[in-house]
């Protein structure tokens, strides 16, 4: 992961949200890097703090959420502290967001085509005629017959909704493409065909995709990275592959677990017990410790820090060989 | 009728009309569509958005009254329950469940409203204190403490609220439960909480389960019976192992291959997952415009659910057109004309 | 873990109000919104007033006992009028009348409204269709000309016809707004699990639909009550109520007949005005204050106190 290569730098990244009864924070800490054309997928259940990471990233939180600490460089600029204007360049052209649900995203009562053109005119001045020519290629790239930019989002059944969502992304095919559960709305066939579609633009096209899911399975076969985040943390991080046939964490084991499988043998199978803590309440020592399975006594007064285990960043004390190791080189270079 | 068949459609149909007043077409949510639940069974009714599933329950928990068909409910057809008194009774014997969790609880109560409001309704010679100890002891079963009771909905996660949403109705003692996508909308790993509670309530309760989803994962964890619905009609039907390891139906196939599965390689998948809206539709096969194995007969004859090798001519145009002969749920049947004919069908490689 | 929030993601962490019996959740509520805390304040100022009006202006605001056109003083705090009525008695006397208008009012016409527009919206079909034609029949006639004109055949029945013709006119909007809500809750799945439990259809409306739109109901009772002030004061000032009922409304009809600005009595008329303004402002920041207790999206985001986490 070299600089030369890096696209995205989040460093040591925290997002609160300001309460009368004091701050919550939803996002503690997170560092990560996002290389040109890679594919990271960040996976948690609700509450963990991935959309409202994502939403931090893109300088897209709203109040009473705002960020805490950290930066965010994105191409060598810190976005955190940019005003609108400024941010306003880079939105779109080099880094766009393709949000969960299409009907919350679009407007119902414009029309796909006139979605497109309000963004393309946000960022220069095009003709009516590349208007139109941008316009149905990026719905061909998806797989849409450009007709469909006369029609209004209900007329499109979910798939294809979500599909002009990443095709309105692409308008000016950008360097980074962050994606906040796209699929979670869609049957398991069209998930499919969606998942196959950003792959294939993504090799076509070269941009850096951010997928964020509840749904490891999923992406399984997609993502070249995978970062597990638990109560606004990040649990582990590293290569896909090698967290699904390894995987280190207690949490992430426990969620690859929960998983009941179409193929090979039917067991009973426990999932998580418990519930993700209440980030105004959280436990002592590690955050995870009330439901882990291998919890020891230490797990409750010390918090763990990010360790590196083989190729693979963990949360785990235990892990660390049982002894306070101290955080990696990697991971002090990634906070300021 | 078997002595443990509990619920049964026959050629049940739903139309809705849509358009106005110009143009007036006809939605065809469900057609002719004959099954059985039996006791203490979960049967999974799996299809995509638009397969008609969500319709069927609603025709079951009597929202809607079917254009045809008709519904039999421990051996008498529930049209008859016109008086309120019976239709409170079913009501509680054939309770829903749904699937938002956000949207499924009044949000300006208490959780224990819901509850104690069923009792009050479905079970009036409770007093009211033993209404609350109802109440505790149905929040027990499903995995909620006491102190929930006194909770408001938005303090509660939306897997606790999907067990409300059960209590409530195992809190009218019923038999058979329309659990319409119960686990859609939760976290995949919230979701073996439910799918081990609704086993539960098979093994302990006694309570069949009618299991809607389009998530074949979690049908095959928890049902006895698979049911596979595309554009309104059964496409195939029977044990659950069965259909999953042998599927006949093309539909089925591609259902199977589309699940994600971390395991095995990514199969190839080409088909973009568009369903039909069943406007108006013509005969023949619903399915043949996204099934590579489509022949002649498909575009013409609409296959009937028929078991593997049966003939055809026993059951087409016959007093019992389609639907599993009355006394054997456990049949593996299939609506296809490809597979009736006997070849061994791989539309679908997964 | 809900409260969907426009720009904010699902995930904001819920539970920020505890759980509590209704009023102490309410009573938190309005300490914490400085909109809220302001106008509860005028407002309850304003009711101390209506209800021990004897206690605090010592005077009768009728008698003209006396010396006319004297400015303010101690005795007379905002001095006396043409007739030698003292000014500070009549604006604290007349604010019975104008609070009495505003609550009555606002209830009648949020009653009215919810009964018809939810009852539409519910029923649906054939129900909707006439209570449609008949909220929409006096929504497109003009509201202030026609309480003219009732209010004119009722010249001089005082309070009780000025009640009626605002609450006859201005109900309908209010009906319009509730039954479109409405209408988005109806397919809730809640509803649909009531009705399928076997909840009766007017059960279903007065417990289980009309409770989740309190908001709307008791932003529309603010916004008439606001309305309902307005509106009198205005007849009054023209001279359609009663004018020998004490009220600001009145007090500023006879300082207009009196011509009170230009000889040099501009109290006579800038304190009722200013005290329509003043209660005007206590119901409107109410509103807001509302909007701001239901919707935490709206709120300003001060300086954070401190941070909790571990």
């Amino acid at each position: 992961m070299s600089e030369a290569h890096e696209i995205l730098g989040v460093s040591g990244l925290s997002v609160d949200y300001v309460m009368p009864q004091g701050d919550i924070r939803a996002v503690d800490d997170v560092s990560f890097t996002v290389d040109r054309g890679e594919f990271l997928g960040i996976v948690g259940e609700s509450g963990c703090g991935k959309s409202t990471l994502l939403f931090g990233v893109a300088q897209l939180l709203a109040p009473p959420a705002r960020i805490a600490a950290g930066s965010v460089r994105f191409k060598g600029t810190n976005l955190v502290g940019l005003t609108d204007r400024q941010l306003s360049a880079i939105r779109w052209r080099d880094m766009s967001v393709v949000m969960q649900s299409a009907m919350n995203a679009l407007n119902p009562v414009t029309s796909i085509g006139a979605q497109f053109k309000d963004a393309l005119q946000a960022h220069g001045k095009p003709s009516r005629q590349e208007i139109a020519a941008r316009s149905a290629e990026v719905l061909r790239m998806v797989g849409i017959d450009p007709v469909h930019l006369k029609s209004y989002p209900h007329q499109l059944s979910g798939g294809m909704r979500q599909r002009s969502m990443i095709a309105m992304a692409m308008l000016f095919t950008p360097d980074l493409i962050i994606m906040d559960e796209p699929t979670s709305a869609l049957d398991v066939v069209a998930q499919r065909a969606l998942m196959v579609q950003i792959k294939e633009l993504q090799h076509t096209y070269g941009f850096a995709v951010i997928f964020v899911t509840h749904d490891m399975s999923l992406i399984s076969h997609f993502s070249d990275r995978l970062m597990v985040m638990y109560a606004g943390q990040v649990d582990e991080l590293g290569g896909t592959r090698e967290i699904f046939d390894r995987p280190r964490h207690p949490y992430t084991k426990g969620l690859l677990e929960a998983f009941p499988s179409i193929r090979g043998p039917r067991t009973a199978l426990k999932g998580i017990p418990g519930n993700p803590p209440d980030l105004a309440r959280l436990p002592t020592g590690c955050r995870f410790h009330p439901r882990c399975p291998l919890a020891v006594e230490r797990c409750t007064q010390v918090a763990p820090d990010l360790y590196e285990v083989d190729a693979a960043l963990v949360r785990c004390l235990r892990l660390a060989d049982g002894s306070m190791s101290q955080p990696t080189d990697e991971h002090r270079s990634l906070t300021q | 009728m078997s002595p443990t068949e509990l619920l049964r459609a026959d050629h049940l149909t739903r139309h809705f009309k849509i358009g106005n007043a110009l143009s007036r077409r006809t939605l065809h949510a469900v057609d002719d569509v004959s099954f059985a639940v039996g006791e203490r069974e979960i049967v999974a009714l799996v299809g995509e958005s638009g397969s008609g599933k969500s319709t069927i329950a609603r025709l079951l928990a009597r929202v809607y009254e079917p254009t045809a068909g008709t519904i039999t409910f421990e051996g008498k057809p529930i049209k008859a329950i016109r008086s309120r008194r019976d239709r409170l009774r079913y009501s509680g014997l054939v309770p829903m469940v749904f699937q938002d969790p956000f949207a499924s609880i009044n949000p300006v109560f208490r959780v224990q409203h819901g509850v104690l409001r069923s009792l009050k309704l479905h079970r009036p010679e409770l007093s009211g204190k033993q209404r609350l100890d109802e109440a505790a002891r149905v929040f027990g079963v499903v995995g909620l403490g006491t102190d929930m009771l006194q909770r408001f909905p938005y303090e509660l996660s939306g897997g606790q609220r999907q067990r409300v949403g059960f209590a409530l109705a195992l809190a009218m003692r019923p038999k058979l439960i329309l659990a319409d996508e119960p686990v859609s909308m939760l976290d995949v790993s919230i979701r073996i909480g439910l799918l081990n509670l609704m086993a539960k309530l098979r093994d302990e309760e006694g309570v069949s389960i009618l299991y809607i989803t389009h998530d074949l994962a979690s049908a095959r964890y928890v049902a006895d019976r698979l049911i596979v619905m595309y554009a309104g009609q059964i496409a195939e039907s029977g044990p659950i192992e069965d259909v999953l390891t042998r599927p006949k139906h093309p539909y089925t196939q591609l259902l199977l291959s589309a699940v994600p599965d971390p395991k095995a390689p990514l199969s190839e998948v080409t088909d973009r997952g568009e369903p039909p809206k069943v406007i108006d539709p013509t005969p023949g096969c619903r399915f043949r415009w996204r099934c590579p194995l489509a022949i002649d007969a498909c575009s013409s004859v609409t296959p009937v659910l028929a078991e593997l090798g049966a003939p055809a001519e026993r059951l087409a145009g016959s007093g019992e057109a389609s639907g599993v002969a009355p006394a054997d749920r456990q049949a593996h049947t299939v609506a296809c004309h490809v597979a009736q004919s006997g070849a061994d069908v791989r539309a679908f490689a997964s | 873990m809900a409260m969907p929030v426009s720009g904010v993601p699902t995930e904001a962490p819920a539970a920020q109000v505890p759980a509590g019996h209704a009023l102490a959740r309410v009573g938190r509520a309005v300490r914490s919104n400085r909109k809220a805390t302001a106008g509860t304040i005028l407002l309850v100022i304003f009711i101390l007033i209506a209800l021990f009006p004897g206690l605090i202006a010592h005077d009768s605001p009728t008698a003209d006992a006396y010396p006319p056109h004297l400015g303010p003083s101690t005795a007379h705090l905002f001095g006396t009028n043409a007739y030698g009525q003292d000014l500070f008695a009549q604006v604290v006397w007349g604010t019975r009348n104008v609070l009495i208008i505003a609550f009555v009012v606002g209830l009648a016409t949020t009653g009215i409204a919810v009964l018809i527009g939810v009852a539409a919206a519910y029923l649906g079909g054939a129900w909707d269709g006439t209570l449609g034609v008949l909220t929409d029949v006096l929504l497109v006639i003009p509201l202030f000309p026609l309480l003219i004109i009732i209010a004119a055949y009722a010249h001089g029945e005082g309070t009780i016809v000025l009640i009626m013709a605002i609450t006859l006119t201005s109900w309908s909007y209010t009906a319009r707004q509730l039954r479109s809500q409405a209408l988005t809750l109806r397919n809730r799945d809640f509803l649909v699990a009531a009705k399928v439990r076997g909840e009766r259809n007017l059960y279903v409306i007065v417990m289980e639909v009309i409770p989740t739109m309190t908001s709307l109901i008791v932003a529309s009772f603010l916004t008439n009550a606001l309305y309902a002030v307005l509106l009198a004061s205005s007849l009054q000032f023209i001279g359609l109520g009663d004018p020998n009922t004490v009220s600001w409304g009145t007090t500023l009809y006879w300082a207009e007949n009196n011509a009170a600005l230009q000889t040099g009595e501009p109290l006579w008329a800038i304190a009722p005005g200013a005290c329509i303004a003043a209660l005007g402002a206590a119901f409107a920041l109410l509103n807001y204050a509302f909007d701001e207790i239901g919707n935490p999206a709206l709120r300003p985001v001060r300086r954070s106190k401190r941070v909790r986490s571990t």
